[in-house]
């Protein structure tokens, strides 16, 4: 990080796409069509201002919040217990590979069906998502526990239940949280497909709306908030790991 | 070819599984909110008759084929560049950590403006995340070539078109065959965002169009449709590496 080369390549690019922006669109002249990146900020700064953009931010991210805290222990749970046992993965393998083939976002007109245009709906849909990323992620953890850590376990007389819990979650844990930074990038794709299908508030909401009224600036800054979102949170996500629990990065696994 | 235990236990949960929708749309729910298996069956037979399934399935395939043509070639090219100059890695590389985290639907409204409502923005949309995904995978294809490979190359004298023929591209093999396989999925997940979203045809439309009529049969057959294409895509491309002599050989790194 206290390389400086590292942020300077990046702010020159930064630089260089923005100018290239607002020659292009001074070029065209059609702001309805390519506003300047200047008035894209203005209008960001009024969203900002008046508070809207923080609280479509903050729905948005509540959904995924608890879309997450709801759909991770229960992907873990499927997991591990697929992973333990040949009779639960013999039973729901077949569904989890059919859910796989899937788009999720396929799913939203029958969330819509089912559930109307509730917040309860926008939750299935997370929950679903996240669950069946960390469910695939957990099981291939729980399997690919090295047996002779098990060995080593039960020749140390821990086996059973107590090595499930001391052995083989926490071999598998790389593994989950990995799935959790997928399931994490999945959950905003799904998020603001939700959003935009059928809300009234959220990131997604503010594109459809901008889409209706026709208002550029607010696309760009929809769109531009969504990658920034995406992205601060896939950053934020691997920092954490790497900074609060060293342990389990799988950047510094030691097999 | 004996099936495996577990067969037999999949077989078992997906009647149980079919048995309890039955009797939950019968008995428990709505069949307008979940019609059974047999008026499904039925809906899908008539979708099928009528050629409308085979044609939305058709414009949903050609848009994908489209579209992830156009996004593999341009990544091709943008991941070879990214990967082989350092300056160009160090000026853009975080723009494609961003684009990765775009999700391609965001861009639906937006390209409906630029490119109005015909094909061009379904395609441009599923040729956004398959260029994306190619790139990344392409570039770190390119920088983990071993130098030793490299190194050998210059050794032996070879030019820099030989060098790049017999050294990098083959090196690159694994990961572009990584990220096409990825990419299959991204884009039946941007054709559907497009197809959802605005669309007259297809197998997304099917699905909205029917849920506007309630017609919740045949959204379960475009769903069930849309799985299938997507599946048998990605098998259909597993099954052409692994039958491929050349191939297989690079189909792991």
């Amino acid at each position: 990080m206290g390389d400086r080369r590292t942020w300077l390549g990046p702010l020159a690019a930064l630089a260089v796409i923005v100018a290239s922006w607002e020659a292009l669109s001074a070029w065209m002249a059609l702001p309805l069509f390519l506003p300047s990146p200047r008035a894209v900020g203005v209008a960001a700064w009024g969203l900002l201002v008046s508070g809207e953009l923080s609280e479509h931010v903050a729905v948005s991210l509540q959904r995924l919040g608890v879309g997450l805290l709801l759909g991770v222990p229960l992907g873990v749970l499927l997991g591990s217990a697929m992973g333990r046992s040949q009779i639960v993965d013999g039973l729901i393998d077949p569904f989890l590979r059919v859910a796989n083939a899937t788009p999720a976002l396929a799913l939203i007109p029958f969330s819509l069906l089912w559930f109307g245009v509730t917040e309860a709906a926008r939750y299935a849909l997370l929950v679903y998502t996240v669950a069946l990323t960390v469910t695939l992620n957990a099981r291939h953890g729980v399997r690919q526990v090295p047996a002779i850590r098990l060995k080593a376990a039960s020749a140390l007389g821990v086996s059973g239940r107590g090595a499930f819990f001391r052995v083989i979650i926490p071999s598998a844990v790389p593994s989950i949280l990995a799935g959790i930074r997928t399931a994490i990038g999945l959950g905003v794709m799904v998020i603001v497909a939700a959003e935009m299908l059928g809300a009234t508030s959220g990131l997604g909401f503010l594109l459809m709306e901008a889409r209706s009224h026709f208002n550029v600036e607010r696309m760009f800054i929809g769109i531009l908030g969504l990658g920034a979102l995406s992205l601060v949170l896939d950053l934020g996500f691997a920092f954490t790991i790497e900074r609060v629990m060293p342990r389990w990065s799988a950047a510094r696994r030691v097999r | 070819m004996a099936p495996r235990p577990g067969f037999w236990l999949g077989t078992l949960s997906v009647t149980l599984a079919l048995g309890a929708w039955a009797m939950a749309s019968a008995y428990l729910v709505d069949p307008a909110l979940l019609p059974p298996p047999s008026q499904v069956w039925t809906a899908a037979a008539r979708l099928a008759r009528s050629g409308e399934l085979l044609d939305a399935a058709r414009v949903s395939l050609a848009r994908v084929a489209v579209g992830y043509l156009l996004g593999a070639t341009a990544g091709l090219i943008t991941g070879l560049v990214l990967g082989g100059v350092r300056a160009a890695d160090l000026v853009l590389g975080p723009a494609f950590g961003f684009l990765k985290g775009l999700p391609p639907i965001a861009l639906v409204p937006l390209s409906i403006m630029w490119f109005g409502i015909g094909e061009t923005p379904k395609h441009l949309i599923i040729a956004y995340i398959v260029w994306v995904v190619i790139t990344i995978n392409v570039a770190a294809g390119v920088r983990e070539i071993p130098t030793i490979r490299l190194r050998a190359g210059a050794f032996l004298g070879l030019s820099g078109l030989q060098r790049f023929a017999r050294i990098v591209a083959p090196s690159i093999v694994p990961y572009l065959l990584v990220g096409m396989r990825n990419a299959i999925g991204f884009a039946y997940v941007a054709l559907v965002s497009a197809e959802l979203v605005a669309a007259s045809s297809g197998l997304g439309y099917l699905i909205m169009d029917s849920r506007f009529s309630l017609q919740t049969a045949r959204m379960i057959v475009g769903l069930v449709a849309l799985g299938l294409l997507g599946a048998v895509s990605q098998l259909g491309f597993d099954l052409a590496v692994s039958r491929s002599r050349l191939l297989a050989r690079y189909a792991r790194p």
